[in-house]
């Protein structure tokens, strides 16, 4: 089976990838988007050169295609441009679109999320994307879906606020209301992040400054479950791709490991211990037990989660300033900081 | 014999009165002595040789030459008594009166060997020698003369002279080994004094101490005496009066006390008993070898096993003296010596123990022991920061001016103002409902509104910094200017102190967010300020206060104010204008002061390295002196929820204390030392200049010298 990565309309860069022993050609094709299963398989078949032509099926995002791209893209509603939710100090989240249909992405807020009384401190979405999940430094967390309004749904409280507003925001951005309000903290929400795997479908987690990692049930934005950790105010939380294990980052230097599988989970599970505040944490979609976190001391650091009293490696990124986010897709790893961006691969792993 | 006496007299009447004695107790020695008279006396004395013959074989009762007695019975005791006749003080009764013709006294004789005479006579004339015949005249004088045998040399007349009878008499009782006294009667009848009906003593004899009235005193002693009796009349001396004590007769209980708990004192420790090897006889096992006994010897005495060599003798009688007896007991009594005889209980303290009990710092967490991150001020010292009532936020000032706030977290600056001098002091407001701060600067304070609040409190904060309603202004020399225009990027509010009035050392605030109290540094009375909000009225609460002020401090609770000032601290009831209380620090110059979140203790820091702690109930003096920082306190801070307080020095660092204040007034509040951080270098003497906790957090931001603003995280 082959995959492609994206789709374009006239013509869409695409590379082809396979699980099985053909060796396929790693360049990137420009293929128009016209083209159907028939057009790829001559290609494919085309570059392989093969005595005997075999019927590849393709697949665009884990779907096969049955239809024209064009079609496909249509049909999906994604492709042509990506949306990107932001939450920023100015008390709003936005979802921006980006366009990458052309040569230079553009970039165009759609909506603001109008909801907290203090900076926003992260926002995440869910798998489909369709759910936005913004935390705040109020201890709220509010819900919100990505369909984009047509009308204001939240009032400006004043004028001369308006008026202000106006100056930087255009008027097309549409100010959306929360779906759910989740309010159970009681400091600033540090991240919320919606539950992986099909168990936990529906659930959200958030962690904070109160040293509570909450449990919530997004529909009904009740807080199901809390495990108190005391003293131990968390800047960040993650969860492995199979939605087994948790882990919190906190300001006393420690990731604290939270194995849901336990029933009646009261406290951490596990530690892994810093030299430095560990500020993000970033988990691998592939591998269930490497963890990438980062910390104030501009060390990116990789541990096993089988045995957690010292990194398996790190990397110093940058020297005396900090990392501030982490993100791990298949074998490169994003650093964001003070320093910048890196973009780091991951080679060997397991 | 008297009357032989007299009949004498009377032949020699004629001869000198002088030589009368003489003449008639030995007449003939006069005459043989005297060549001259030789023929002349001749007779008489053969007279005179019969008498005394005669009186010789007189029998003893006869002659008597000592006057006669006489035996009479006494009236008075009814005894019979020997009565001697009186004696007549004439010539004849006594001796001394006798005549020597010689009187030179008794003077060795051979004086006047060569010499004619033999002395002087009374009259001064010479008593001439008299004649010696040579020997063959002696002899024929001893054979002619039949009494020469009873003569004697006589020294005093150079002569010899017949002795007496009496002299003769006692010559022969001599001879015989009798008693020379004639009147002596060795077989005189016992006379019965004590014996016999009447006669016996009923204790004569007592050991008894002589009785004082026996005594009798001198005329000193007298005069003594009745000077003492005159004291005692006149009431001068007073004996002491016998106490009724001393009469009744006391018993003591002996079981009463409780029994002594104290050890009794020791044994001596017992001398070893001999063993076997010490016998006389040992068995042959104990008999050392010939390489033992070389090597017993040629050990030192101190290292050897034992004293002694076990010897064997086949029999007791063998064994030879103890040749070891003296050094044996001068090792025993030495023993005796040294050997303690008291339990001497040993001071065993362990010094660990004298320690104060203080709870582990592990089990008083949170408490901040590492920087989680450091904000810079690149370009001067950092001297004043604050953090906002909801504890995102950080606001700190540094000398060039530059004001930042940055978030406490990540340690992102959000924004910057710079002023045009330096920045003395920052503080939040503590209402919740609003958000700014205040900066105080020379002669200058100013209010800031942070970007990206809620509008909601954005037109709070507005309204509360520009009041709709103001009260008619009053005549003062403070100027509150509201800036119109370009809000976003300066200040909203302006207070201009008076000129001259420095630098704004410190701002305090009200808790309720209406009063603010700022310190000036200058030395001049006008230096504290108090501005409220609401009004926009600015007063000088004291118009004459001793001594420069440092700091200010608002009572939590209480409508109180604590002024410090170079030495004391002051509280005064604001609400009924008075002085409460001095706090004595005993500090040489207060720097810093911040009072417990309860209001009843503070906490006093100094230049001089000194922290004080004060309980506000209990005493003027310092209820706890903490000196651990080397170098001068700068800054102290309480956390406002957590039992935690902190102190920042000159030296660079920072000191955590655990500060537990009990609602008990019996018990003494809790302080224990938790960490020190380090971290900041000490840049020209100046170390950590400001601190201030968290509000809800158990971090610590500090600011140094060396421009750097860090938090400090647990």
């Amino acid at each position: 089976m082959v995959t492609s990565s994206s789709s374009e309309a006239p013509s869409h860069p695409v590379i082809f990838t396979t699980q099985t022993p053909y060796v396929l050609p790693s360049q990137k094709f420009r293929i128009p988007l016209d083209w159907k299963r028939y057009q790829l398989l001559q290609l494919i078949n085309n570059a392989l050169d093969l005595p005997k032509p075999v019927p590849f099926d393709f697949l665009v995002h884990g779907e096969i295609i049955r239809t024209s791209l064009l079609e496909w893209r249509a049909e999906k509603g994604v492709g042509e441009s990506r949306i990107l939710a932001s939450s920023s100090h100015d008390l709003t989240g936005r979802p921006t679109r980006i366009s990458l249909s052309s040569e230079i992405p553009t970039a165009s807020t759609v909506a603001s999320l109008h909801l907290h009384t203090s900076p926003l401190s992260s926002i995440s979405t869910d798998v489909s994307g369709s759910h936005l999940l913004p935390s705040s430094w109020d201890g709220l967390v509010g819900v919100w879906d990505t369909s984009i309004p047509d009308y204001h749904q939240v009032n400006l409280e004043r004028d001369d606020d308006r008026k202000k507003r106006r100056k930087t925001a255009p008027t097309n951005i549409k100010r959306k209301a929360p779906i759910a309000v989740l309010k159970s903290h009681t400091a600033r929400v540090s991240k919320a992040l919606f539950a992986a795997g099909e168990l936990a479908k529906g659930k959200a987690y958030s962690c904070g400054f109160d040293s509570t990692v909450r449990t919530w049930d997004v529909e009904s934005g009740v807080c199901i479950n809390t495990i108190n950790v005391p003293e131990r105010p968390m800047l960040d939380i993650a969860e492995t791709p199979d939605g087994n294990v948790l882990l919190t980052a906190s300001t006393d230097r420690t990731v604290s490991i939270f194995d849901l599988r336990i029933s009646s989970l009261s406290s951490s599970t596990g530690v892994m211990m810093h030299p430095a505040t560990p500020s993000c944490i970033a988990t691998s979609e592939n591998g269930k037990h490497q963890v990438v976190t980062g910390s104030y001391d501009g060390v990116a650091r990789l541990w096993d989660l089988r045995s957690t009293k010292g990194a398996v490696t790190s990397f110093k990124v940058w020297d005396r300033m900090k990392v501030l986010a982490v993100d791990w897709v298949g074998d490169v790893v994003g650093i964001g900081g003070e320093g910048g961006m890196e973009v780091w691969r991951i080679a060997g792993e397991s | 014999m008297q009357s032989e006496d007299e009949a004498e007299d009377e032949d020699q009447e004629g001869d000198d009165a002088s030589d009368n004695e003489d003449v008639d107790e030995f007449p003939e020695i006069d005459a043989v002595s005297d060549s001259e008279e030789e023929s002349e006396e001749e007779d008489t004395d053969d007279l005179d040789e019969e008498d005394t013959l005669d009186e010789n074989s007189d029998a003893d009762s006869d002659l008597h030459i000592f006057p006669k007695f006489r035996k009479v019975v006494s009236d008075i005791t009814g005894q019979t008594k020997v009565v001697y006749p009186e004696i007549e003080p004439d010539y004849d009764s006594d001796s001394s009166t006798e005549d020597d013709p010689n009187r030179v006294g008794k003077i060795p004789m051979h004086w006047y060997d060569d010499l004619p005479h033999l002395g002087y006579d009374i009259n001064g004339k010479r008593v001439l020698r008299p004649a010696k015949g040579d020997e063959l005249d002696r002899f024929l004088q001893t054979v002619e003369d039949p009494n020469s045998w009873t003569t004697a040399f006589d020294q005093n007349t150079q002569m010899d002279k017949p002795l007496s009878a009496e002299e003769l008499d006692i010559i022969r009782r001599l001879q015989a080994g009798e008693n020379p006294d004639a009147e002596y009667d060795p077989y005189e009848p016992t006379i019965e004094w004590f014996t016999g009906k009447g006669k016996e003593e009923v204790m004569p004899l007592s050991s008894a101490p002589e009785p004082k009235r026996r005594w009798l005193p001198s005329k000193w002693e007298k005069q003594k005496i009745m000077k003492i009796v005159r004291a005692i009349r006149q009431g001068r001396i007073v004996g002491s009066k016998p106490t009724a004590a001393d009469k009744k007769q006391q018993f003591y209980a002996i079981w009463n006390e409780p029994p002594s708990n104290q050890a009794p004192p020791l044994p001596a420790p017992k001398p070893k008993l001999p063993t076997n090897s010490e016998s006389y006889n040992p068995p042959e096992e104990y008999l050392p070898t010939e390489e033992e006994r070389k090597l017993w010897e040629s050990t030192d005495p101190e290292d050897r096993e034992r004293d002694y060599l076990p010897h064997k003798y086949p029999a007791l009688r063998l064994v030879p003296a103890y040749d070891r007896f003296i050094k044996q007991r001068f090792n025993r009594q030495l023993d005796l010596y040294l050997a303690p005889r008291i339990q001497r209980v040993k001071l065993n303290v362990d010094p660990n123990s004298l320690l104060p009990k203080l709870p582990s710092p592990n089990s008083l967490r949170p408490f901040p022991n590492y920087k989680s991150l450091q904000f810079m001020h690149t370009k001067a010292r950092v001297r004043c920061l604050s953090i906002s009532s909801d504890g995102a936020w950080v606001a700190s000032g540094d000398e060039s001016g530059v004001i930042s706030l940055w978030e406490v977290n990540v340690g992102r600056e959000v924004k910057r103002w710079s002023l045009g001098s330096k920045v003395g002091a920052i503080e939040w407001c503590p209402r919740l409902d609003v958000c700014f701060f205040v900066a105080g600067t020379e002669e200058q304070l100013h209010f800031f509104i942070p970007p990206n609040i809620s509008p909601a409190m954005l037109t709070m904060t507005q309204s509360t910094l520009a009041p709709a309603t103001l009260p008619p202004a009053t005549q003062s020399s403070i100027k509150w200017i509201s800036a119109s225009g370009a809000a976003e990027d300066g200040p909203v509010l302006t207070i201009e102190l008076p000129s001259a009035s420095g630098l704004s050392r410190q701002l305090t605030w009200h808790r309720k967010g209406d009063y603010l109290a700022s310190v000036s540094s200058s030395e001049t009375q006008g230096s504290v300020w108090m501005h409220q909000i609401s009004r926009r009225h600015s007063q000088a609460p004291f118009k004459k206060i001793k001594g420069a002020v440092q700091m200010v401090l608002f009572h939590p609770t209480k409508p109180h104010f604590f002024v410090a000032t170079q030495r004391y601290v002051r509280l005064y009831n604001l609400a009924e204008q008075k002085l409460l209380k001095t706090l004595m620090p005993g500090i040489k110059w207060i720097s810093s002061m911040d009072v417990h979140p309860s209001g009843d203790h503070i906490i006093v820091g100094g230049y001089d390295r000194k922290l004080c702690w004060f309980d506000l109930e209990l005493s003027e003096k310092p209820y706890k002196v903490l000196r651990y920082h080397s170098r001068a306190i700068r800054s102290l801070h309480f956390h406002p929820t957590y039992p935690l307080f902190a102190s920042s020095s000159d030296d660079g660092s920072i000191q955590i204390f655990h500060a537990r204040v009990y609602s008990d007034l019996m018990t003494d509040p809790l302080i224990v030392p938790l960490k020190i951080l380090r971290g900041h270098d000490v840049q020209e003497g100046l170390g950590v200049l400001q601190i201030k906790w968290v509000i809800k957090q158990p971090w610590l931001v500090s600011a140094g010298a060396d421009g750097s603003v860090s938090l400090w995280c647990s």
